[in-house]
């Protein structure tokens, strides 16, 4: 008989990797609930917006985990881990596929605005905001990658480093000169607007 | 890019920023358009992710692919094992938690009770010596515990005059000076005090305990050392008939059975 119940949404990522592991189903949802749309969200920027291939990324990604969750090494953390695999899947990607294919349009599709587009100000903000995206596109993988967890996903720098296995200083490096590109090809775009 | 040049940019207008931070931000945005430009880039660039969710079937496909991975894995042993190992560890931290309070109490209990029982016996202690002891004068260094019948008034010194109880104390004999103001012609109790026409033979038995008090070595006294100055001065333990008051003295010239009284209560 059990003195206490277990809540799975009170423990921590690694102690539902180890509750996953001995075949606890409501173990794997709360994981998944945690993480499925932030990973969903970074397959499909990094796939080019193709939401059928983030889905896939993302199914691949967990199906591996539910058959070899002993891969993951409790004493890191996992969102670094998990990261860091997703991050591993999009370069084999980007290797396989020889051009990047650019979208025109797939913001409109895709993301609902929340602006009143007849209001000159929020117009000009949506449309900085499509800018930005093109840019983004544009930029430096490593500048973009490390810009995109930065300040898309909210990662720390030291969780970046972890992820990428990178350095904390070489992080700081990437995120400040992939900011001072953006400024610089969107200061011409609000100049742009302007005109 | 430092954290704190990010929240400087995120948090504050170009008009806002002083001095210093406008140094820090120097490199990175040389003018106010530049720096607005960088903060617009920073504020939006979260909402590039707002809105973009998996669609349900995703979740579905993976949790039956969940499910049917560990219907076919081991068995009810290792589910079991997992589940075994819960409760065990349930079970342990329940114990170990039981475990400590117990060691708390078997800790705490003999300190109250060793307490409890000290306090007694003081208690009993002092009740003791409540009974046997003679009222004394606060001056007094050493406390006479023995005092049967205290002489009047009730801040007195006992007299160190002959104590006999052989068991409780040793057989010494001391140095302190008797009475400043007694009759030379005196007959003092035999196991105390003798004298010998102008000069006193004082023997004194010191009693073993520590509170009590304490003689050693035998004088003779001749009247003349007998002065009130002179003993107060001479005696380590300043205890003589001449500090008494002079009620008191009085009266243990005019009964001097009173010694005896406090002889024999010794």
């Amino acid at each position: 008989m059990r003195l206490l119940k277990t809540t799975y949404k009170e423990l921590a990522d690694e102690q539902l990797v180890l509750e996953m592991q001995n075949g606890k189903e409501l173990a794997f949802q709360e994981l998944y609930d945690r993480y499925a749309k932030h990973l969903y969200q970074y397959f499909y920027r990094r796939m080019w917006k193709d939401c059928e291939k983030a889905e896939d990324f993302v199914h691949d990604l967990f199906t591996k985990l539910i058959q070899n969750p002993n891969v993951f090494d409790t004493t890191r953390s996992f969102k670094t881990w998990v990261f860091s695999v997703a991050n591993n899947m999009t370069i084999n990607e980007y290797k396989k596929q020889a051009v990047r294919q650019n979208v025109s349009g797939g913001l409109e599709e895709d993301i609902t605005v929340a602006h009143d587009s007849s209001l000159d100000s929020q117009l000009q903000d949506t449309m900085f905001t499509e800018a930005l995206e093109r840019e983004l596109e544009q930029l430096d993988e490593k500048q973009r990658e490390a810009f995109e967890l930065r300040h898309i996903q909210g990662f720390s720098i030291k969780e970046i480093a972890e992820t990428l296995q990178i350095n904390e200083g070489t992080v700081k490096s990437r995120v400040f000169y992939a900011v001072k590109e953006l400024t610089g090809k969107l200061m011409e775009f609000k100049v742009g607007l302007q005109v | 890019m430092n954290i704190e040049i990010e929240n400087i940019i995120r948090d504050h207008d170009y008009s806002e920023l002083n001095s210093e931070q406008l140094t820090a931000i120097n490199e990175l945005a040389s003018s106010e358009e530049e720096y607005t430009t960088m903060r617009q880039i920073i504020a939006s660039a979260p909402l590039l992710n707002e809105e973009i969710v998996p669609s349900p079937k995703l979740k579905v496909s993976l949790m039956e692919t969940f499910a049917a991975t560990h219907a076919a894995a081991p068995t009810a042993a290792t589910s079991n094992s997992g589940s075994n190992r819960k409760v065990i560890f349930l079970w342990m931290r329940g114990a170990a938690a039981i475990a400590a309070i117990l060691i708390v109490i078997f800790m705490v209990y003999p300190l109250f009770n060793g307490n409890s029982n000290n306090e007694l016996v003081a208690d009993n202690k002092k009740v003791a010596e409540t009974k046997e002891k003679e009222p004394i004068t606060k001056e007094e260094p050493i406390q006479d515990n023995v005092a049967e019948n205290p002489v009047e008034p009730a801040n007195e010194t006992a007299l160190d005059g002959a104590v006999e109880s052989p068991n409780r104390f040793a057989s010494v004999e001391r140095t302190a000076p008797v009475s400043a103001s007694l009759n030379t012609e005196r007959t003092f109790p035999r196991d105390g005090i003798t004298s010998s026409g102008s000069t006193f033979t004082v023997t004194n038995f010191a009693p073993t305990s520590s509170s009590s008090i304490g003689f050693f070595g035998a004088t003779t006294i001749s009247d003349s050392e007998m002065s009130e100055d002179v003993f107060a001065e001479a005696h380590s333990d300043r205890i003589s008939i001449a500090d008494l008051p002079e009620r008191s003295r009085q009266v243990i010239q005019e009964h001097p059975e009173i010694l005896d009284l406090l002889h024999t209560s010794f």
